[in-house]
């Protein structure tokens, strides 16, 4: 069995499973579930064998190609780990056939793309799955229609930059798989390989949701079905990065730019995508601070991790590369796993906004677990994988001497401490609402997925070097260099750690504060109203848990901060009043004035071409 | 089988029809499945083959043509012309005083589609336009009257001016064959000034059957007011017929500069017809609009004129007239049950009608071209083809192409779009058009999806088209 028999099974399944999902929903949502579990699987422990398969004709000169290299294997074990993590997760929540039809073209698209070798695959299978998503993501709220039309727009933006790019790839250099590419792009002239890269750009930028183009992330994560925002944030974004690795590291773009002038060790082009980045660091952990709605904030946080991974993969290098690798993983991880504990408290409590609850640590402790380890992962505190990634993106930022990306990316992850914090006080923390008084812990099934991606953020996180000598496969499948590790200690240039030293020093200290805590006296529960009141009487029970614009101060300061998402929507009218216009000129109400433009258009040509 | 058969039984139950009033509806029944099937037939065989007229051989008289292209073409416009009256064939209120015109209609589109003669083609494009005005004065308001007259006025003029151009090239090349033409040109022996004023005059006149800037003035309100079945046939089968005749033509017999101001008209009336399309309110107008890009977007691929180009542009008026067919079938029907077809009139309308839903989704996404869909494929071929000339064009090209999966993604969202009110009672679909809607819907996924073999015949369509009334041409000279 072969992977191209898997994507067919994958592409078939669906209309199968709608069928079946017509007489009984959990049967297929099983199903597919099962599905994705056995792709993930088969994925995982047989890839990596390079083995590359052309396929049907598209049209007269052009395949499909399908490849597992290391790249492709990569790739695809992270996103179906997520979308199999969220197939199992989603069994309680509402079903329907239409959108296990939708889920399973998504499904089946995404991994067309991330088995790609040529770039019109991987932009047709890229398609499939997007326009399925677009559909799937007004399934069930009222407000995202809106939101998704702004999905639309810039998906098309993306889409059609990169068709301009690989139909002028193949005018110009002949063909459009990777390896082709990556040959005879470096004999092309400056202007071709500039306009082909910054279209293929233009494209991730979209899809990941960068600066500027990120105004589709707010809306489209929150709105979406809460059982599809995970797939939506750690799996759909990352084909993004599949497709800006290609073009960076295995075309790559370091070689094609070096005649370009270069700024600090870096050909200005990457640079200025890695600004976009940086920039996209600072604006998405900014608005994340300003949200109200939990989903609305991590989707604000997908943003400023797609900067860093823009921002890694874009600038190059060993521990960059490895490090922008690392954060695809860790992201994807982390990210699935936040909001599937959103999704779960949304479940139990019927609402997302953070003010409307508080105190759920003693009623769900499992989904507190997991979002907190997801957050440490955001924030970049060992024990966790987070810290791994950004500390070699650090390493590398450090040695290239670019001052203003590293403050970039000390600033996101700083910020990210306060944004990421919101939720957990406002959630998790504080006073629990008398209405949630009877709140239980989700169902098992949803336990389990997200109970696994915390574990194996905790893994990754304790033991690093077993993600980073496969990165190093992936790496070194494209010609960079490996990063130093050992079974422990990882070596970069400004020094070495070792993680489990780190994980030990971490357990010391956690159990020091346990054996404290719990030979400390035990707090006395006492109810609210029993209170010291100099004298005053009290009659009703404070709200002592301030939720509500937690950040205010920190909000004020950036009241006034332009908001990107007003350019689309005046753009939209703009092209609203030149069709105004061109119907004034061209559709006029009088039959006249038609043959009046007739006759002046043939007098018209006639001396043009004479 | 002589292909004059597919002309003359319409032409000759219309003649009937006009003396026996009560059966012309079932005339036009037996005149659509006579040309459905003997199309059908006519796609059997292969290969470019000429059929004189009355004895006379040509290039003295008239002769029919069929191509490999007509040989896809021809069937679609027929049987999509049948579609539409079994859909409509049980209001027969509608129908009755206007079955005659429709019949008409058939027998002119055949004969647009296979004629090899310019001055025969100029009587059948009069009869045609002559049937569509009709066709178009059809609506319930006032405004139809207003807007069959604005083409009316507009068509007359365009036929005109076709007429003209064919007596100047008369004049200069001593023949209406278009074989026997297109062979003195590519042979230089005409006028190089005499040829551009003739392809201009005849670029106009066909130009306002095909839609294109800036002659297509009256294509909103003709499509927007018309009745039901007017708005079908003229919509999905008149532009089958119209606009691969402008390709035939302009191509055989056209000035090479002329090509030139094809690609640049054709991709103006992409975007104008995608810009005005998007601001829009309600779905008929929309498709009106969404019809004139589409035919730009034909058009400007025949002045590119490469075989990839002419392939893409064959499969680009399939999808379109399959597509187009449903969307304007479901749109006419939920103005029927619905009363309006505006945004909010048409919320939650795909929970309503599952299988319009599903068949409107397939042929918007079809049309806006992505991927597993016919409209890709084509438009695939279309963007490839458009980087023969300059670079501007391609980019217009995807602009306008954004702004087009912009709104329609806004009808599809409106159809899904989560209930807020109370639940609204269930629609069902007529059965023909369910099952018109749903065969229609499968032939856009196949072809969609399909491997290349299968789009063989697509590519031999956009050879014929290039070479083989040309070629047909030298054979006939060579003979006499």
């Amino acid at each position: 069995m072969s992977i191209l028999t898997l994507l067919v099974a994958s592409l078939l399944a669906t209309p199968i499973l709608y069928l079946i999902a017509k007489f009984n929903t959990k049967i297929a949502y099983g199903a597919y579930a099962v599905l994705q579990v056995f792709s993930f699987i088969y994925v995982f422990f047989t890839g990596r064998s390079n083995v590359s398969y052309e396929v049907i004709g598209i049209t007269e000169r052009l395949n499909f190609n399908f490849g597992i290299t290391p790249t492709n294997w990569f790739f695809a074990s992270i996103v179906l780990l997520i979308i199999s993590m969220s197939a199992i997760f989603m069994f309680p929540l509402k079903k329907s056939p239409v959108k296990i039809f939708l889920l399973g073209l998504v499904s089946a698209g995404t991994l067309g793309a991330v088995f790609s070798q040529d770039f019109l695959t991987l932009m047709i299978f890229w398609e499939i799955s997007t326009w399925a998503s677009l559909i799937l993501i007004i399934q069930d709220k009222e407000k995202s229609l809106k939101e998704a039309i702004k999905y639309v727009a810039i998906a098309s933006i993306g889409t059609y930059s990169m068709l301009f790019a690989i139909f002028y790839m193949l005018d110009k250099l002949g063909s459009i798989e990777f390896s082709t590419v990556a040959a005879r792009i470096g004999g092309a002239t400056a202007e071709v390989q500039l306009v082909i890269l910054i279209s293929l750009g233009v494209m991730v930028l979209a899809k990941m949701g960068v600066f500027p183009l990120h105004i589709w992330l707010r809306g489209s994560h929150s709105s979406a079905p809460d059982e599809f925002s995970p797939i939506l944030s750690g799996a759909l974004t990352k084909i993004g990065a599949f497709l800006l690795f290609i073009i960076t590291s295995a075309l790559p773009s370091f070689m094609i730019f070096s005649k370009l002038p270069v700024f600090n060790g870096i050909p200005v082009v990457n640079y200025a995508f890695a600004l976009l980045g940086g920039i996209s660091i600072v604006v998405g952990t900014v608005m994340a601070i300003r949200m109200e709605d939990a989903k609305e904030l991590i989707a604000f946080s997908t943003v400023s991790n797609s900067g860093y991974i823009v921002m890694a993969l874009s600038i190059g290098g060993t521990y960059a590369t490895a490090g922008g690798l690392m954060h695809v993983l860790n992201h994807a991880m982390a990210s699935a796993a936040m909001f599937m504990a959103i999704a779960a408290v949304a479940y139990r409590t019927g609402t997302t906004k953070m003010h409307e609850m508080g105190g759920l640590i003693l009623k769900m402790p499992v989904t507190f677990a997991t979002y907190l380890v997801a957050i440490i992962s955001i924030a970049g505190i060992p024990p966790t994988s987070g810290f791994v990634s950004k500390w070699l993106i650090y390493q590398q930022l450090v040695q290239n001497g670019l001052p203003f990306l590293a403050f970039a990316a000390f600033f996101g992850s700083i910020g990210s401490f306060m944004y990421v914090f919101k939720p957990l006080a406002g959630i998790f923390l504080g006073q629990l609402k008398p209405r949630h008084r009877n709140l239980k812990e989700v169902p098992f099934v949803m336990v389990v997925p997200m109970t696994i991606l915390t574990l194996l953020t905790v893994f990754w996180g304790i033991l690093p070097s077993n993600a980073i000598k496969t990165i190093n496969a992936v790496t070194a499948s494209v010609g960079i260099n490996a990063v130093e590790v050992t079974f422990s200690r990882i070596v970069a240039l400004t020094g070495e750690w070792d993680s489990i030293l780190v994980t030990t020093v971490f357990a010391i200290g956690f159990f020091i504060s346990l054996f404290i805590f719990m030979r400390a006296k035990k707090a006395r529960q006492v109810d609210l109203m029993d209170n010291y009141t100099a004298g005053d009487f009290l009659y009703t029970s404070e709200l002592y848990h301030f939720s509500y614009r937690m950040y205010r101060p920190f909000d004020r300061l950036f009241e006034k901060w332009p908001s990107m998402e007003d350019w689309l929507s005046s753009l939209s009218d703009k092209i609203k009043e030149l069709g105004a216009l061109l119907k004034a000129i061209f559709y006029p109400a009088n039959p006249q004035l038609y043959i009046g433009l007739a006759i002046v258009a043939i007098i018209g040509t006639f001396w043009w071409l004479r | 089988m002589n292909p004059v058969w597919l002309i003359a039984v319409p032409l000759a139950l219309a003649f009937i029809s006009t003396f026996a009033n009560r059966i012309s509806n079932w005339l036009l029944f037996l005149s659509a499945i006579f040309n459905a099937v003997a199309g059908i037939f006519l796609s059997f065989s292969s290969g470019t083959a000429s059929y004189s007229i009355g004895g006379w051989r040509s290039p003295f008289g008239i002769d029919l043509i069929v191509t490999d292209a007509t040989r896809i073409l021809l069937p679609v416009a027929n049987i999509l012309f049948f579609f539409a009256v079994i859909i409509h064939l049980s209001k027969k209120r509608a129908l009755e005083k206007f079955s005659v015109v429709y019949t008409i209609s058939l027998a002119s589109l055949n004969g647009i589609l296979l004629t090899n003669d310019l001055f025969n083609l100029f009587v059948f494009l009069e009869i045609a336009g002559v049937a569509a005005y009709l066709l178009a004065m059809t609506g319930k308001e006032g405004e139809s009257k207003v807007a069959a007259f604005k083409y009316l006025l507009l068509g007359s003029v365009g036929s005109l001016l076709y007429l003209l151009g064919v007596a100047v090239l008369y004049a200069a090349a001593g023949t209406l064959n278009i074989s026997a033409i297109a062979t003195k040109v590519s042979d230089g022996l005409l006028n190089g000034d005499v040829m551009l004023v003739s392809s201009l005059l005849m670029i106009a006149g066909l130009g306002v059957e095909s839609k294109l800037v800036p002659f297509n003035g009256w294509v909103p309100g003709v499509f927007t007011k018309s009745s039901n079945m007017a708005t079908l046939v003229l919509a999905s089968v008149y532009p089958v017929a119209m606009i691969s005749t402008f390709s035939r033509v302009i191509l055989a017999v056209g000035d090479r500069r002329a090509l030139d101001l094809v690609i640049v008209l054709g991709v103006a009336t992409v975007l104008i017809g995608e810009v005005i399309a998007f601001k829009q309110r309600n779905l008929r107008s929309t498709l009106a609009y969404s019809s004139i890009a589409q035919s730009g977007l034909a058009i400007f691929l025949v002045g590119i004129g490469t075989v990839e180009a002419l392939t893409a542009s064959v499969m680009l008026i399939i999808n379109n007239a399959l597509a187009k067919f449903v969307l304007f079938s479901v749109d006419s029907y939920t103005t029927e049950e619905l009363g309006a077809d505006d945004l909010e009139s048409l919320y939650g309308l795909g929970r309503m009608a599952p299988v319009a839903g599903l068949i409107f989704t397939v042929s918007a996404l079809s049309i806006s071209g992505m991927p597993l869909f016919l409209g890709f494929r084509a438009k695939l071929l279309a963007i490839s083809s458009s980087f023969e000339s300059l670079l501007v064009v391609p980019i217009v090209i995807l602009l306008a192409a954004a702004i087009e999966i912009t709104y329609y993604f806004r009808w599809i969202f409106a159809l899904y779009r989560p209930y807020k009110g109370e639940e609204r009672a269930r629609l069902s679909l007529p059965l023909e058009l369910m099952a018109i809607g749903v065969v229609l819907a499968a032939i856009l996924v196949f072809l969609g999806s399909s491997s290349h073999e299968t789009l063989m015949a697509f590519s031999k369509a956009g050879n014929a088209m290039v070479d083989a009334i040309i070629t047909l041409g030298k054979n006939l000279i060579g003979g006499v």
